[in-house]
């Protein structure tokens, strides 16, 4: 079925049950169905389905914070200045040991963790392999937030993980 | 430039983002700041961290199935299944036919590939729907379901009789009908009209030898039924079988939600 892993995915991190991930897929589709005839074939069916993904778990949940967990810390903390202070000057210990699995579970997890205005942005670029405009286009933003939000986030993200991802040393690759 | 100046276009270039000037700014400024350039390589071991987390996350097995099947059946009562109003979820009362309209929606692409010049009839019944509905067809008028079947299959002699589909779910309701003569065949016509795309229902003796040339096939595996889908000049029809009749539903409705009409309505021969 196209882009259902993808969906899945998306959902899987906004949601915060995976039964709630299986709704949000299965009322995708429904609503795609809907509202087939504003898709213009030839265009971008991934980013179309992503946003119809999105606003459902935007109008649903979002707007009702039932289920979408915001840590209001995070704002305050995050404009201090010393995260770059704190960047340690050369790679901190050993390469991380635990498994590839118990690492996307941790960062699934810290990922739920931040807020959905910072986890959206990484969602879709890092997991989806959205653009920045493409992006913008699905969260109904300018590009210029997202790629705030996006670095925000990142930071965020990184503070959750710190002691699991060790910055690799200058001239290694990572991809 | 600062290093917090420097943060967001060290996101950008993680992600190959910046312009030109963008990024001759940041790599000036990374030669110089050696925090600047580990929190470069943080931010991309970061990024590809989450992608390789986002990869090990797939869609479970029964979800597809869920998708697809579950359609068909009454909501859950939880509050993600409610409907939320009218439009689209008024089709929900087709449940059965979105399962397999949803696997039209993902197989669109190829319903346009194939799209072709439909047969003789199937033309036919293409242009005298969309004069029928502009009112320069003429074709009698009758409200009434059950007085319109009888009227339109004695205009056969009684050989076949109208499909008579309620659409009253979706809005619609027989207003009229006519007998039309293609080829030397007789086809029966009926009007539908109401809050949804009007739609005509063109029922003749045939065969599937009556398909048009090059219209995309859909089997529905559950009703063991063949549906034909084609479309010209913004107008779709839907063709299938039953016994010796064949059914033609006509409409500027979305395909897909043509296509969910007939297979709901289709009865296997």
């Amino acid at each position: 079925m196209t882009y259902l892993d993808h969906l899945y995915r998306m959902a899987f991190h906004l949601a915060k049950q995976q039964e709630e991930a299986h709704d949000m897929v299965q009322e995708t589709y429904v609503r795609a169905l809907g509202a087939y005839h504003q898709f213009t074939p030839g265009t971008n069916m991934k980013a179309w389905l992503t946003k119809i993904l999105y606003n459902f778990f935007f109008d649903r949940f979002h707007e009702k914070k039932r289920w979408v967990l915001v840590e209001g810390k995070f704002g305050e903390d995050e404009e201090q200045p010393d995260y770059w202070e704190r960047v340690p000057a050369e790679n901190p210990g050993p390469e991380s040991q635990l498994l590839l699995k118990e690492r996307s579970a941790k960062i699934a997890d810290a990922l739920r963790n931040i807020p959905e205005e910072f986890r959206a942005p990484i969602l879709l670029v890092d997991m989806g392999d959205f653009s920045y405009a493409e992006a913008a286009e699905i969260l109904a933003c300018p590009v210029g937030t997202v790629r705030s939000r996006l670095s925000r986030g990142r930071r965020l993200l990184y503070r959750r993980l710190k002691g699991y991802l060790d910055a690799p040393k200058k001239g290694s690759t990572e991809e | 430039m600062n290093c917090k100046e420097a943060q967001e276009l060290i996101t950008a270039l993680v992600d190959d983002e910046l312009s030109a000037s963008e990024l001759a700014s940041i790599e000036s400024h990374l030669r110089e700041c050696v925090k600047c350039q580990f929190a470069h390589r943080q931010e991309r071991a970061l990024k590809t961290a989450v992608r390789t987390a986002g990869s090990a996350v797939s869609s479970p097995g029964d979800l597809r199935e869920k998708i697809l099947s579950g359609l068909g059946r009454p909501g859950k009562g939880k509050a993600l299944n409610e409907p939320q109003g009218p439009g689209w979820l008024s089709q929900l009362a087709f449940r059965p036919a979105l399962a397999f309209a949803l696997l039209l929606l993902l197989l669109l692409p190829v319903v346009y590939l194939m799209r072709s010049e439909p047969a003789p009839i199937a033309l036919s019944a293409l242009k005298s729907h969309e004069r029928m509905v502009a009112g320069s067809l003429s074709y009698t008028r009758e409200e009434n379901p059950e007085k319109l079947k009888i009227q339109l299959a004695r205009s056969v002699d009684g050989r076949f009789g109208p499909m008579g589909y309620d659409l009253s779910m979706m809005g619609l309701r027989p207003v009229g009908g006519a007998v039309q003569e293609v080829a030397g065949r007789k086809i029966i016509v009926a009007l539908y009209e109401g809050t949804a795309p009007s739609l005509t229902c063109y029922t003749f003796l045939g065969t599937e030898r009556d398909v048009p040339k090059g219209a995309a096939l859909f089997a529905d595996p559950e009703k063991k039924i063949n549906f034909y889908t084609f479309s010209h000049q913004g107008v779709n029809g839907v063709m299938h079988r039953e016994g010796e009749l064949i059914c033609i539903l006509v409409s500027e409705m979305p395909l897909p939600e043509l296509l969910a009409v007939a297979r709901s309505k289709a009865q296997p021969s």
